[in-house]
């Protein structure tokens, strides 16, 4: 699913965030991706989601080695990725079901077809009454689920979250790592960024834990004990 | 030409004019001449110099309209020879300030071409600068859905869309500015000097290309619009190509065959059943069955039972 050998970034001329980088996760799994604040969880995410590329080092994303990649074929990879920004990066003139239907009208969807599904996944993250609401007009939470939504409506194979949980009290933040849970029942590789250390104590996933620019992978406590 | 009725002439006017058409009518290269009766050439007058009672006592010269072939009359030699063989007679060339007309009309419409193509060019221009701005103002956005999978071509043909019905609507409101111009414009004219200017009068296919207009230059627009936005977005990911960024990267006018398993397919309706294990080991998912039913009580058994808003730790 994805493979990074010695992935090196910096940017420009700066020193080093990412060192080394090498790992390999596989389809369906559910990793944490934690580490201080700038330690360079969101430059890896980043690398992940195709919006950088390494100064060094192969990235293999869905068996396809990035730096031989045709530009032209990246569009089609991001499709498979669904990505929760730290920010949301909802689109300020659109309604949360235009917002969430982005993803399938830039494939080709018909309208008929996009408004169906659309408000079928926005109730399903409960906001059926909201479908018209700009986001302006919603709370956190809600454009947190809005996100959440644009970024499954095309069931992606890998999900990558920025730091899902930081903008919400720690009773949402459990319900968004148990839906993120499903989904990844459902087959969806899933990486969640988040320094939360209680959060991710809470859940039996591995993380891979970012040092200073160094990737060491940490198995969850409980798998550790037995 | 005309043969003037007393000044230097001398016999019968009427045997003048016959002996003018004779040699008119021998002349190799004359297709037509034909002798302008009086009272003709009075009503002709009239406009300048008053009712034709009035005319009736002035010398008035007979005149004889010719047309002849340009090629193979000489009309200096011409009118040499009708002033000696007929008394009184001149011959006057019209296509001297025909011609000066003619050319002063044709600047006219090199002029009035150029300020077309100049309207054009500015608007053209103007569209390139606004769509500039709309995608610096737009940036993000555009980062947003360069990140979901749009390609290059999506956005510039959201752009093109959004200026050729900006164009519709201003050209729209320009036409019927331009009526109303045209319009007051035929109001206003509508006294002056009849019969020496020529009316402002438009044909069926005058009206068919002043409806075109519009519509062709809000096309016009659009594909400035979209031509703008393509090569913006070619600049910036050539740049962020040198800046090690992705994020403009990945475009192109090309269609991805991955179009043939359209990812918006409702993919959870495509999802294998919920897994019965536990959390914490996730499973991998199976063969994803086909053509599910769109009841809305399947497609809530295909999404997992708890939703965000009602999962509970």
């Amino acid at each position: 699913m994805v493979r990074f050998d010695n992935v090196g970034m910096r940017y420009g001329s700066g020193p080093e965030v990412l060192r080394d980088i090498s790992f390999e996760l596989d389809p369906g799994s559910f990793h944490f991706l934690t580490g201080a604040s700038g330690a360079g969880k969101s430059t890896l995410l980043r690398l992940l989601y195709l919006a950088q590329r390494p100064t060094r080092g192969l990235i293999t994303l869905f068996d396809k080695d990035l730096a031989t990649l045709p530009r032209d074929e990246f569009p089609a990879l991001r499709r498979r990725i669904g990505v929760v920004f730290q920010d949301f990066r909802l689109i300020q003139h659109l309604s949360a079901l235009d917002n969430v239907a982005l993803p399938l009208k830039v494939a080709g969807a018909r309208d008929d077809q996009i408004r169906e599904h659309v408000r079928e996944l926005l109730g399903w993250v409960g906001l059926a009454e909201h479908v018209d609401a700009k986001p302006a007009t919603l709370s956190g939470g809600q454009q947190q689920r809005v996100a959440i939504a644009r970024a499954v409506i095309g069931r992606p194979a890998l999900l990558l979250a920025d730091e899902p949980t930081g903008n919400v009290d720690e009773r949402i933040a459990i319900r968004l790592l148990y839906l993120f849970e499903e989904l990844n029942k459902m087959g969806t590789t899933i990486v969640v960024a988040t320094h939360n250390e209680r959060l991710i104590s809470r859940f039996d996933h591995p993380a891979l834990h970012l040092d200073r620019g160094e990737l060491v992978v940490r198995q969850p406590a409980r798998t550790a004990a037995s | 030409m005309q043969v003037a009725a007393v000044a230097g002439g001398t016999g019968n006017l009427e045997a003048r004019v016959a002996a003018a058409l004779d040699l008119l009518r021998r002349t190799p290269g004359i297709r037509r001449a034909d002798p302008i009766s009086a009272a003709a050439a009075t009503a002709l007058l009239e406009p300048w110099l008053g009712s034709a009672a009035a005319l009736a006592d002035l010398p008035m010269p007979r005149l004889i309209d010719i047309s002849f072939d340009t090629h193979q009359v000489d009309t200096a030699a011409l009118g040499r020879q009708l002033a000696s063989a007929v008394p009184g007679a001149s011959f006057d060339d019209h296509r001297r300030w025909i011609e000066g007309l003619a050319a002063i009309a044709r600047w006219v419409i090199m002029v009035a071409i150029g300020i077309v193509l100049l309207v054009g060019g500015v608007a053209a221009l103007s569209v390139i600068f606004a769509v500039r701005s709309g995608l610096a103002v737009h940036r993000e956005v555009i980062e947003v859905l360069h990140l979901i999978g749009a390609r290059d071509d999506y956005i510039a043909n959201n752009f093109a869309r959004h200026t050729l019905w900006t164009g519709l609507r201003g050209g729209a409101i320009g036409s019927v500015l331009a009526l109303a111009s045209l319009i007051a414009l035929a109001w206003l004219g509508r006294d002056m000097a009849p019969g020496m200017l020529p009316g402002l009068k438009l044909e069926a296919l005058d009206w068919v290309l002043l409806a075109l207009l519009t519509p062709l230059a809000a096309i016009l627009a659009a594909l400035t619009a979209r031509s703008t936005v393509l090569s913006a977005l070619a600049r910036s990911r050539s740049r962020w190509s040198a800046t090690s960024r992705w994020s403009g990267a990945a475009s192109s006018t090309r269609r991805s065959s991955t179009r043939s398993t359209p990812a918006w397919r409702p993919a959870w309706r495509r999802a294998a059943p919920r897994s019965t294990h536990s959390c914490s080991r996730p499973t991998r998912p199976t063969a994803q069955p086909t053509g599910a039913s769109r009841d809305p009580a399947c497609c809530a058994r295909r999404w997992p039972d708890s939703s965000l808003s009602r999962a509970t730790p």
